[in-house]
């Protein structure tokens, strides 16, 4: 990983509330993290670049990551990228906020699949469960399970 | 094979056709299955995939063709540059452009139909949910108990044997007893084919909360589990696995756990005298002036989807069977001229089209949905919703009584995919909380959310959603009906449907009743409430589907149950077919599928249309022997 993605993955677990190793497990086949990376440098060339930068100095500066993604919430140029962010790590896709409710652009199907808005709800993505017949019937695992321990 | 003489000719593949073409086969039958769309043969990991990339996750979006250009919801695909066009969500929404819309309307007189179906090999079980209720004894004779719409030829008794066949074909799993609650009768020591699909969190925490609930609107109020065609088991027959609870039952069950007509259809295809040829749209029928009898069936054919005519002709049989579901059968009808038919119809004689089968002038007539009222709100309790099948139980106790007199009558749906139906979610309640917006209500405040606070908020409202739909019986109504577009044409050149369709007061006094009960039943169970309707009048996606009645705002969703068009009936005059589905005009053409319904009833139509299906194969092999 390079310095700029691990960057951005620290961001990203601030930003979702998703621990780092949920949303990029060591063991896997699949780059979220570079895949969201490129996808959000081509989206916002010149304003990604700069919401890295301005996190990773609040990091530099001592701040928390927590801390930090607050501080870029509260800023104008920075705050909409995040969130676009964000809500890429919950969907697999972009958002278009309109009057009736927001639209996703999805990456792919795999993105769809990954996102992480069916791990806070303790379910599957739609289509896509590992599950065994009945376990509806059952409570889910607890939700930490499912979004990490803030590892 | 253009020359062959059949024995049979089914157009369309749908359960109704994969039956009855299994059931003909089996007793060696010449039969051609003439289909519209594409074949079954790579069919459900192309479609999955399509599934998960699209942006709009609507029952037709993983079929082809294409519901939108370029995976955006805002261009639908144009129905004239398809081959097989046909009614889709985007549709609806823009229903009132033919260049988005398949069916096109008089939008001053009209409201918009609000279901769509598919035209490929398996018809519209691919994206159907698999409930497989039967009807009630009085669903059969509404006019003789209740004084109100008609009464179907054929009563619950005709068709009970039928019925438990339909369900062994399925393999529907159910409970006898959840059923017999609220008055369906079973032959004693009838069992289903399967255990009843376990219920789910959502299921369990309405049907305890409801215990001891008085009646409301004159109906008793409970839970039943709700018998379906998904597999609990493994059946020895058959190599599908059970249901996983994969939670996209509709559109598409990505293994197969929950019933299709393609199982029957590959069945039917093991047949050596069983044929079935795709992309192959049938346009009319042609019908010999001296016997009024059914000479041929005509087609176009395309190779490229949406791509030109690459030949037309005619086939064929002994016997023509249309299962091409309620719309396109009309249009088949319609478009096949008839300057001998004896028009002897109730309606003014004149302005009777002499067309094929309608003598009645009630070809396209009587078209009906179950029109559906959502209501959804948060639950006091987790019941993590959006897991399992999309639903496994409802409330029948309310499909039957006195109050039929005076208005629809309905079940209720329990969802168990929380407000993906209701508000689109999940992205709509994400959505509100990262950009500050509040469409789904959740958002009062309008705050931007992220971090551990956004995540302990999503988990709380998610994992409490709740969903009731209520499928209210829409009287039939002559007025109601598909006619042919004088302007409107596919790729092919043929006539698209133009539809003409309005909600009567019987059906509108339903959607008053079905709303003093879901909030009666929120209130029961301790939840709070977030139905509204519609989420905006000034939202233009619910132009087509929106109504005021009684000072009260109502948005109706669609059930996908096209019914009605070509009715049975005892009466020559105001039916399309006798009980035995065969053509007052031409006794070699029937017709077998929803649009045979005289009424629509308070159940989902397969299973009825499967034993139907079973009952006209019965008829048509005696009348061969015979």
């Amino acid at each position: 990983m390079t310095t700029s993605i691990q960057t951005f993955v620290t961001l990203s677990a601030a930003l979702t509330g998703i621990s780092k190793n949920v949303l990029a497990p060591t063991v896997t086949n699949l780059d979220l993290p570079t895949t969201y990376f490129d996808a959000a440098k081509q989206k916002f060339p010149a304003d990604f670049d700069l919401l890295l930068s301005a996190f990773q100095a609040l990091i530099d500066s001592g701040k928390s990551a927590e801390d930090a993604v607050a501080t870029i919430m509260e800023n104008d140029t920075y705050a909409p990228v995040a969130q676009q962010i964000n809500f890429l790590w919950y969907m697999g896709g972009w958002a278009v906020v309109t009057d009736f409710g927001t639209q996703t652009q999805n990456l792919s199907a795999i993105t769809y699949q990954k996102g992480m808005v069916w791990q806070v709800m303790q379910s599957h993505p739609m289509g896509y469960s590992v599950s065994r017949y009945g376990y509806w019937g059952q409570e889910p695992a607890p939700l930490n399970d499912y979004i990490g321990n803030g590892e | 094979m253009t020359n062959k003489q059949y024995d049979y000719i089914i157009v369309g593949s749908g359960i109704a056709g994969a039956i009855l073409a299994n059931e003909l086969g089996k007793q060696g039958k010449e039969v051609l299955i003439i289909e519209a769309g594409p074949g079954i043969s790579q069919g459900r990991n192309e479609y999955l995939k399509t599934y998960f990339e699209a942006n709009m996750k609507t029952p037709c979006s993983p079929y082809p063709p294409l519901i939108t250009k370029n995976n955006n919801p805002d261009t639908p695909s144009n129905p004239s540059r398809q081959n097989t066009p046909r009614p889709t969500i985007p549709g609806v929404i823009n229903w009132s452009d033919p260049s988005k819309s398949y069916l096109t309307y008089d939008t001053k007189t009209s409201r918009a139909f609000a279901s769509g179906y598919e035209r490929i090999g398996g018809g519209t079980t691919w994206h159907w949910l698999g409930t497989s209720l039967r009807f009630l004894e009085n669903d059969f004779t509404m006019q003789s108990t209740y004084g109100v719409e008609v009464n179907w030829p054929i009563t619950y008794n005709d068709l009970v044997s039928y019925y438990a066949r339909a369900e062994e074909g399925i393999g529907v799993a159910g409970n006898i007893e959840s059923q017999e609650a609220y008055g369906v009768k079973f032959p004693k020591g009838y069992e289903y084919p399967m255990p009843a699909v376990k219920l789910s969190m959502v299921d369990n925490m309405f049907s305890s909360g409801l215990a001891g609930m008085p009646p409301v609107d004159k109906a008793p109020v409970f839970v039943s589990s709700t018998p379906q065609g998904r597999l609990t088991q493994i059946r020895q027959s058959e190599k599908r696995p059970q249901c996983a609870g994969n939670t996209s039952c509709i559109p598409i069950c990505p293994i197969q756990a929950k019933y299709d007509a393609t199982i029957t259809l590959k069945e039917a295809l093991q047949y050596e005298t069983v044929e079935i040829i795709y992309q192959t749209v049938v346009t009319s029928v042609e019908i010999d002036q001296t016997t009024q009898e059914i000479s041929a069936v005509n087609y176009i054919q395309y190779e490229e989807k949406n791509g030109p005519a690459t030949g037309s002709g005619s086939f064929s049989a002994t016997n023509y069977i249309l299962a091409a579901h309620a719309i396109e059968i009309p249009k088949i009808l319609l478009n096949s001229p008839n300057p001998g038919i004896t028009i002897n119809s109730k309606l003014d004689d004149a302005n009777v089209e002499k067309c094929a089968a309608n003598s009645s002038g009630l070809v396209g007539a009587n078209l009906m949905d179950h029109t559906m009222y959502l209501a959804w709100g948060l639950s006091d309790k987790q019941v993590f919703p959006f897991r399992g099948p999309l639903s496994t139980a409802g409330i029948e106790s309310m499909r039957d009584g006195e109050f039929r007199k005076e208005r629809a009558a309905y079940r209720i749906e329990i969802g168990n995919e929380g407000w993906n139906w209701a508000t689109g979610d999940p992205q709509n309640t994400l959505g509100d909380l990262i950009f500050g917006t509040n469409y789904t209500q959740m958002n009062p405040k309008k705050e931007k959310f992220f971090g551990a606070a956004m995540v302990d908020k999503l988990n709380d409202i998610y994992t409490r959603q709740i969903r009731l739909g209520f499928l209210i019986e829409q009287s039939p109504c002559p007025d109601n009906r598909v006619t042919l577009s004088k302007t409107e044409t596919d790729n092919l050149g043929i006539p698209r449907p133009r539809i003409q369709y309005t909600l009567s007061d019987y059906t509108k006094n339903g959607f008053l009743s079905a709303k003093k009960t879901a909030s009666a039943i929120f209130k029961q169970i301790g939840a709070t409430e977030y139905t509204v309707a519609p989420p905006s009048t000034t939202n233009p996606a619910q132009n087509g589907t929106y109504f005021q009645y009684k000072n009260e705002d109502f948005v109706f969703y669609g059930a996908g149950h096209v019914v009605g068009t070509t009715t049975m009936g005892n009466d020559p005059t105001t039916s399309v077919l006798n009980s035995d589905l065969q053509s007052w005009n031409h006794a070699n053409l029937y017709i077998i599928g929803s649009s045979v319904f005289p009424t629509i009833t308070t159940a989902n139509p397969t299973l009825t249309i499967a034993a139907l299906t079973y009952r006209l194969a019965d008829h048509l092999l005696k009348k061969a022997k015979a």
